[in-house]
């Protein structure tokens, strides 16, 4: 199969096995690049003619497909995917559930409406609401996507927002999440073949910075996902005249009161530390358990080990790395000798709850590894997240109605840019301010046209 | 007990059968167990204790982690010759290993770099790329080094890094005047320091022949790694070492041996190998079971002449077993999970900049 998607022109390709599946990936050069480039701006004045209810009726299709499971290309990913990630099939089939129940058209409307107002200002000119003139919104000629490697969905995603902003999107994929990515733009082209167009799924070596410097070069606009020396690496490539937006990685936990403490809550926190082996930027690292409640902090520990083992049967983990496992290990044994102590699946590293009275944050090393630091009070929280305040992205909460207010103050001026339920983390709506920033809205640039 | 692990350092290849390493080993658990009472903690939790130990592949390997979070020693750290310390990637705290007998250490050390890097036993000049012991007392590779120096050096051996540089310029002018042979020691990152310097000022050397060199780990947190290939083609090109002259060594600032991956001026396959005194499991990473035979584990090291710490660490290694030793695949302390997360580093990058 191939290895990426690119219509309409033809690359060369190199034959690689992956995993036993035998892959065509595309051999690139920086002047191939800006061919590729050139042709999907061309191909992106056929999308932008397009209205923006055809394009979201367009993208509505996809997710109908994706959730029938009768459909080719989603019996593909079921196939492929499990072999290619690691991840298990059920994981798989949650994924491509999940992501079909996101885009389709009503949550795609509510999200342009939510940051734009009004879709059509995506199509033409319209009368402002306060001021002068009329005013109409374009995205890009053509997106860079530097995309993740740790979650498929959040990659769609990326890709779903240039497709609204009538954008054409040159995307540079991992080489251990291309697939999805590449099935998606398939599916986009099987419904409407001349607007897939616009679209190319790519890979190539990090290292090969020539390319992705002659992308920057070709694109107005380039989202870039990935860790801090990725980043730190790709910031220096940014021409001038190309707009970046950056998506480093970052760290999420969950917050849980004295009162709220009981089984039911470690089940949903269960399902949190589950969906996607906790690759996720949403994924819990940590939860702070405030003591003085009828269950205690390390009980809570303890029923939370419990939903993991119902977890792992019912949405059971992938494969785990040896670096993974080696770490999961470190802290297995060494817990214990600082006054902790460890919850751990019964064989291997299918999970590990691991209490801790030291309050400071800790990182986990993922694949269901959580920690569980007890406080005395939910407004000591704040100090022991002050090291990672640049990093925090999401909070799970479990706290009763009249003490939220504080606990939400607290935590948003630190710099966590969503609060949810426990059991929601990731779930979260398309129209979240992803970062703490508008998806669709920070595409765009807005003409004025003052006719006065 | 000390006198059969001097014995055991001593013995010669072939020589060292299971018997006198399992006795030994088995004698020196007990003592570990009742001295040192975090490590006696660690075996309680992992249901092991002396009497129900009969061979030493049963002895439980303490994750080399806790000794970031304790004091790993049989006896009390005021009686300490030296407390070597190493800033591991995976943890805030340092990793610290306390030694209380200089002797042994000593005999550990150097019959086994005699072995692989000095094998006709000759006293010879060596150029080391490291600070003095005096300069940098914590450090357990200095403390390797000022041994060596002190058991097969000649006069004119020196130390090149002073204050935290490298006399690049010094050690290049050194070199180029040699008429005898020289051991360069250092870590892989000095050494690519001092290629750096060299090929910037277009100054190939060319070492007298029967020179070898010696270079140990030592990326770890700098900003690029050079892969083996690649350093030994540029150790030919600007020092004219031959490959079989260039040998590595893999130790811990958590043990008292050393491996080596081969003998200087031998031809052959690479792999680490243990002087008799050092064992090592290969565990499956999920199970800490033994993998098997040829499947890639992490390394578990039962180093007898850690007397007074803990002989069995597991390690954060990754290796596979090959012909009388094994290979290395990666050191995984401190990569970045293949989830959303940041690394220790990034971390302590943070908190340096918020200060």
């Amino acid at each position: 199969m191939k290895g990426y998607y690119l219509s309409a022109l033809h690359i060369e390709e190199r034959q690689e096995e992956k995993q036993g599946i035998p892959l065509a990936t595309p051999l690139l050069s920086a002047s191939g690049l800006v061919e590729i480039s050139s042709h999907l701006i061309e191909a992106q004045k056929k999308l932008a003619a397009e209205s923006i209810f055809q394009i979201v009726d367009w993208i509505d299709a996809v997710a109908r497909c994706w959730a029938d499971p009768n459909d080719s290309i989603r019996q593909e990913a079921e196939s492929l995917l499990p072999r290619i990630t690691g991840d298990s099939l059920e994981m798989v089939r949650f994924t491509l559930n999940d992501l079909s129940k996101h885009l389709t058209r009503p949550v795609l409307l509510q999200l342009l409406e939510a940051e734009i107002g009004d879709p059509t200002l995506l199509d033409q000119f319209r009368q402002k609401p306060k001021g002068v003139g009329f005013t109409r919104a374009f995205g890009p000629r053509l997106t860079a996507h530097i995309l993740p490697g740790n979650l498929g969905g959040t990659a769609l995603f990326s890709l779903v927002c240039s497709l609204l902003a009538k954008s054409a999107s040159l995307a540079k994929v991992s080489r251990e999440e291309f697939l999805l990515p590449v099935l998606f733009a398939r599916s986009l082209e099987k419904i409407r073949p001349d607007l897939a167009q616009s679209l190319a799924v790519l890979t190539w070596e990090n290292s090969a910075i020539d390319l992705t410097r002659a992308l920057f070069q070709k694109a107005d606009l380039a989202v870039i996902y990935g860790g801090e020396k990725t980043l730190e690496a790709l910031r220096k490539e940014i021409p001038p005249t190309t707009r970046a937006l950056f998506h480093g990685h970052r760290l999420s936990l969950g917050v849980i009161a004295r009162e709220s403490i009981q089984k039911e809550l470690a089940e949903q926190a269960a399902t949190d530390i589950a969906l996607y082996d906790q690759r996720g930027c949403l994924s819990p690292h940590l939860y702070y358990v405030e003591a003085g409640g009828l269950n205690t902090p390390i009980e809570f520990a303890q029923l939370l080990a419990q939903s993991l083992y119902v977890s792992s049967y019912q949405l059971p983990k992938g494969t785990t790395s040896s670096e993974e496992a080696a770490q999961i290990q470190q802290l297995r044994g060494t817990l214990p000798l600082k006054g902790g102590k460890v919850f751990p699946s019964p064989s291997g590293v299918d999970w590990t709850v691991l209490y801790d009275p030291d309050p400071p944050f800790s990182v986990s090393p993922l694949a269901r590894t959580i920690w569980i630091k007890p406080v005395e009070d939910l407004s000591e929280i704040p100090a022991h997240l002050e090291a990672i305040r640049p990093y925090l992205q999401a909070v799970g909460m479990a706290v009763p109605q009249e003490r939220q207010t504080e606990v939400v103050l607290s935590l948003a001026r630190l710099g966590v840019n969503r609060i949810c339920a426990i059991g929601k983390m990731q779930n979260p709506p398309l129209t979240w301010h992803h970062d703490g920033r508008f998806r669709l809205l920070d595409l765009l640039r807005f003409v004025d046209w003052e006719n006065t | 007990m000390r006198e059969k692990i001097v014995n055991l350092i001593h013995a010669k290849k072939g020589d060292a059968s299971e018997k006198p390493f399992n006795e030994t080993a088995l004698l020196l658990f007990r003592y570990q167990f009742d001295r040192n009472a975090v490590y006696r903690r660690f075996c309680l939790s992992q249901g092991k204790d002396p009497d129900a130990v009969r061979s030493w592949e049963e002895i439980p390997p303490l994750p080399v982690m806790a000794f970031k979070l304790a004091e790993i020693a049989c006896r009390p750290l005021r009686e300490a010759l030296r407390v070597f310390q190493s800033s591991g990637t995976t943890g805030r705290e340092k990793s610290r290993h306390a030694l209380f007998d200089l002797g042994l250490s000593k005999e550990a050390i150097l019959t086994n770099f005699g072995r692989h890097l000095i094998p006709e036993g000759k006293r010879i000049r060596m150029a080391i790329l490291t600070p003095s012991s005096e300069a940098a007392p914590d450090s357990s590779l200095s403390h390797m080094m000022e041994v060596v120096r002190h058991g097969f050096g000649t006069g004119e051996s020196r130390y090149y890094i002073e204050a935290g540089r490298l006399h690049s310029e010094r050690l290049a002018t050194d070199l180029s005047r040699l008429r005898e042979p020289i051991v360069l020691l250092g870590t892989s990152f000095s050494f690519v320091h001092f290629i750096d310097f060299l090929q910037a000022q277009a100054r190939p050397l060319s070492l007298p022949e029967g020179s070898r060199l010696m270079d140990t780990g030592g990326f770890k947190g700098k900003s690029r790694e050079i892969p083996r290939e690649k350093l030994s083609a540029l150790y030919m090109e600007y020092l004219g070492l031959l490959p079989e002259n260039c040998i590595n060594e893999y130790g811990m600032a958590e043990m008292t041996s050393q491996f080596y991956d081969g003998i200087a001026g031998e031809k052959g396959p690479r792999a680490y190998l243990a002087p008799p005194q050092l064992r090592t499991r290969i565990l499956h990473p999920e199970t800490l079971k033994p993998v098997r035979k040829g499947e890639i584990g992490l390394l578990a090291h039962y180093d007898l002449a850690n007397i007074d710490s803990v002989m069995a660490i597991l390690t954060e290694d990754l290796g596979r077993e090959t012909e009388g030793g094994f290979l290395l695949f990666g050191r995984t302390s401190g990569s970045p999970p293949k989830g959303c997360s940041i690394t220790l580093d990034d971390l302590l990058q943070t908190e340096a900049r918020g200060q």
